[in-house]
């Protein structure tokens, strides 16, 4: 089975004493994200997120299901993270790696938990019909960091998502399909965005040395890594920190100023991201674009 | 009406992990792939060969996890990829191959699927370097009965119209359509993958019923003839061997393979 190839020694050393002093391989500072890219498909609910070289799509996918019985009021939300060989030929199909239940774990914790999903709103007929949401995500490239660029892809997608429109008369559904009726988004009550820090000990002040954004190589080489989701308005989703070096609590609490902070930046590209996409979307046919808002005189 | 272009969007090494990549998106159905290739690599005692490379395929779907269809797929990949590469210049090694499918219009549909997939698949070998015998190339032709509709921005997936849209409607006589889409295929009675190498060797057949309107989804006696698989088969081969031979070369263009 093959292996991700091991960091050198002299490359250990190097980039461990370039962090010391603030400087990184990629010539970042330590609190500053790679490039976010984000490409929508022809469909709704489908994106492609590059952060470097790291690359995720996520698709959403809808179906009408029966509610679980002790949840008659919900619908159906679940995350699929699935981690192949195409990402990195140490992933194996069928054997899901640390790294891959950590993921899935996180983006639960993330996104499902912290209620970023009305899954109220899913309800179609209560106890009979709810929408089942099914976000998939595919790991294409891994150069770090997948928790945040897994992170922004679902939300990203679920916020280009259009479910169709469902109308219900009695006990009979009937699902408009896109051609006939336009499709409505989701309600998303919130953004969660995960940001990672990453640890690598001390340096000769005795401050922590963290790092925003790592790549596969300082992954490789950090002592302790910690995960907080956020979203715009400050408000902490959850916090992980599982294992690795000892962190104090004047650091963690820097570190999340700084993601509420960051979060902001990210929270504003999504948005500008869509938006571009709307436009083009809607090319030559604005009117279609207007009609659906409702500050417009009739 | 303009019809658009017959040329496949190729896009190579878009993933810079990997050996080889590519992306593959059909030019009429909108079918996007992705594929990586690594290898030789080391391969699991269980599946090692004395005398051969391992070729592992794996597709993962768009949506949902692998099932009983992709599992099919992979099948059909490996096989006729076997026949391709030069597994005996790297004994007791793997080839690994992955193919994402990024986008279709119809994830259920192993037709819609087979054709790109196989396409995307040779040029992300080519890419890694992986030693052929030779390169194949798959197209994917449905048989409309004669005298079917079809809208005029799909006319161009006619076989014999490409050049002009607008031109004749072929009465008494089947048509034939190259990679459709969905709502074209949906009218299909017959579905035929086939892949042919460059010099005109068949290596894949994959041919399907279709009862009308179920666009390949079951079979219920609508079947074909032989000659007229047969005239199939020659558009098949013409096109694999022409212009199959030459987008492939023109995607290589600029890049040194071996």
């Amino acid at each position: 089975m093959p292996k991700e190839p091991e960091i050198s020694l002299t490359e250990k050393t190097f980039v461990l004493e370039a962090l010391k002093q603030n400087l990184r391989v990629d010539g970042r500072d330590l609190q500053s994200f790679r490039d976010i890219q984000l490409t929508f498909g022809d469909d709704y609910g489908f994106v492609d997120v590059r952060l470097g070289k790291t690359r995720v799509l996520a698709r959403i996918s809808a179906e009408v299901t029966r509610p679980r019985p002790d949840r008659q009021f919900e619908g159906m939300f679940t995350i699929t993270t699935e981690m192949g060989p195409m990402a990195s030929p140490a992933f194996e199909v069928g054997r899901p790696t640390e790294l891959d239940h950590t993921l899935s774990r996180l983006l639960e914790k993330s996104i499902r938990r912290s209620n970023a999903l009305d899954v109220e709103s899913l309800c179609i007929v209560t106890a009979q019909r709810v929408w089942s949401l099914r976000a998939d995500v595919h790991f294409l490239s891994h150069d770090g960091n997948l928790i945040d660029v897994a992170c922004i892809a679902v939300i990203t997608a679920l916020a280009h998502f259009r479910l169709p429109v469902v109308t219900v008369s009695g006990e009979d559904i009937t699902i408009h399909p896109v051609e006939e009726r336009v499709p409505v988004p989701l309600s998303l009550l919130h953004w969660p965005i995960c940001v990672t820090f990453s640890f690598f000990g001390e340096d000769e002040d005795g401050e922590m040395i963290c790092a925003l954004d790592a790549t596969a190589q300082e992954e490789a080489l950090r002592v302790g890594d910690m995960t907080i989701t956020i979203n715009k308005n400050g408000e902490v989703c959850q916090i992980a920190k599982s294992g690795g070096v000892a962190v104090e609590a004047e650091v963690l609490m820097r570190c999340a100023r700084l993601a509420a902070e960051k979060v902001k930046g990210v929270d504003k590209m999504i948005v500008d991201a869509l938006r571009e996409d709307e436009v083009q979307r809607n090319k030559g046919n604005l009117d279609w674009l207007k009609e659906g808002k409702s500050e417009n005189e009739r | 009406m303009a019809s658009a272009s017959l040329t496949p969007e190729i896009s190579l090494c878009p993933l810079p992990q990997s050996d080889g990549s590519c992306q593959y998106t059909c030019p009429t159905s909108r079918t996007t792939i992705l594929t990586s290739v690594n290898g030789p690599l080391e391969v699991r005692a269980k599946d090692e060969l004395p005398n051969d490379a391992t070729i592992e395929v794996v597709v993962k779907p768009g949506v949902g996890v692998g099932g009983v269809r992709e599992t099919r797929l992979a099948h059909i990949l490996q096989t006729t990829l076997k026949s391709l590469i030069l597994t005996t210049h790297h004994p007791r090694t793997l080839i690994q191959i992955v193919a994402q499918i990024v986008q279709s219009e119809d994830h259920t549909s192993i037709p819609l699927l087979l054709s790109p997939l196989l396409n995307c698949t040779v040029l992300s070998l080519l890419i890694a370097g992986i030693p052929m015998r030779t390169t194949g190339w798959s197209i994917h032709l449905a048989v409309l009965p004669a005298g079917t509709d079809i809208p005029n921005k799909n006319r161009n997936m006619i076989v014999g119209q490409e050049t002009d849209g607008e031109a004749m409607q072929t009465d008494g006589e089947d048509v034939v359509v190259r990679n459709p889409n969905r709502a074209v295929f949906a009218k299909a009675k017959s579905s035929h993958t086939l892949t042919f190498s460059k010099e005109g060797e068949m290596l894949l057949i994959e041919s399907l019923e279709c009862s009308e309107g179920k666009g390949g989804e079951s079979a219920d006696g609508q079947g074909w003839e032989i000659d007229e698989w047969v005239k199939v088969m020659e558009i098949a081969q013409k096109l694999c061997c022409g212009e199959g031979v030459e987008v492939m070369r023109n995607a290589l263009g600029e890049k040194k393979v071996f």
